[in-house]
């Protein structure tokens, strides 16, 4: 049963990935673009968590936490790097 | 154990379907901010949801332990993140969805209404009431 239910999971967080993809790709501002990578980094790591708890592969959570922790300072820097471009 | 599988599958689920719905608001909400708001609610739940569901699966001292690390991170940055982010694209002069109430940042918006108020407390409500609702319904029409 429980691999079934981490198919299911795995299908849904994919279509997930593939609409933040979609806004990445589309969104008119610069901002849309930092929500969307955010949520694809949050995405990524909720993927990796899924994978965990499916295979039992004890080593993928230190990955997570690597995103996560890589996904936080992309976002606050290019919230930087924008402000900055705003500004001049 | 059964009790658990079920609830660890109820948990992933749940997760899955809260990010999908984080995914979805940041697709099809028509502004910036709505966006944000979306993604980092939405997806810091889903995100809880799923790791309490592993920890559930792996009840041991090392994968708790990353399992919250991961946990306590996420909850501290994402409002941290949607904050910056959010501050960064009202100083860029992000417009608003023509539907907004209140926009307490616009300095046209907020000019204080409060002389009703100075009459006598029972008949000072309705009159505030009603200038409430004027100035609601005159507001769209300033914001656009």
């Amino acid at each position: 049963m429980l691999s079934i239910v981490m198919q299911i999971v795995q299908v849904l967080l994919g279509t997930a990935l593939i609409l933040a993809f979609v806004r990445l790709s589309r969104g008119p501002k610069l901002q849309d673009r930092i929500v969307a990578m955010d949520l694809i980094a949050v995405l990524t790591v909720g993927i990796i968590v899924a994978a965990t708890a499916g295979t039992g592969q004890r080593g993928l959570l230190d990955a997570a936490i690597l995103i996560t922790l890589v996904g936080f300072m992309g976002t606050v820097a290019y919230a930087w790097y924008v402000q900055r471009e705003g500004r001049e | 154990m059964i009790v658990l599988q079920w609830i660890t599958a109820l948990l992933l689920l749940l997760g899955a379907v809260l990010c999908l719905l984080a995914a979805v608001g940041l697709l099809r909400f028509p502004d910036t901010f709505l966006r944000m708001q979306a993604s980092a609610k939405a997806s810091t739940l889903g995100l809880a949801c799923l790791l309490a569901g592993t920890a559930l699966q792996f009840p041991e001292v090392s994968m708790i332990i990353r399992l919250g690390s991961i946990a306590a991170f996420i909850m501290l940055t994402a409002p941290l993140s949607a904050h910056v982010v959010g501050r960064v694209s009202l100083h860029r002069g992000t417009p608003l969805w023509e539907g907004t109430v209140l926009n307490e940042y616009d300095p046209n918006q907020c000019a204080p209404e409060e002389e009703p108020t100075s009459s006598s407390v029972v008949t000072a409500r309705p009159t505030a009431l009603a200038s409430d609702s004027a100035s609601e319904g005159s507001e769209p029409s300033q914001a656009s």
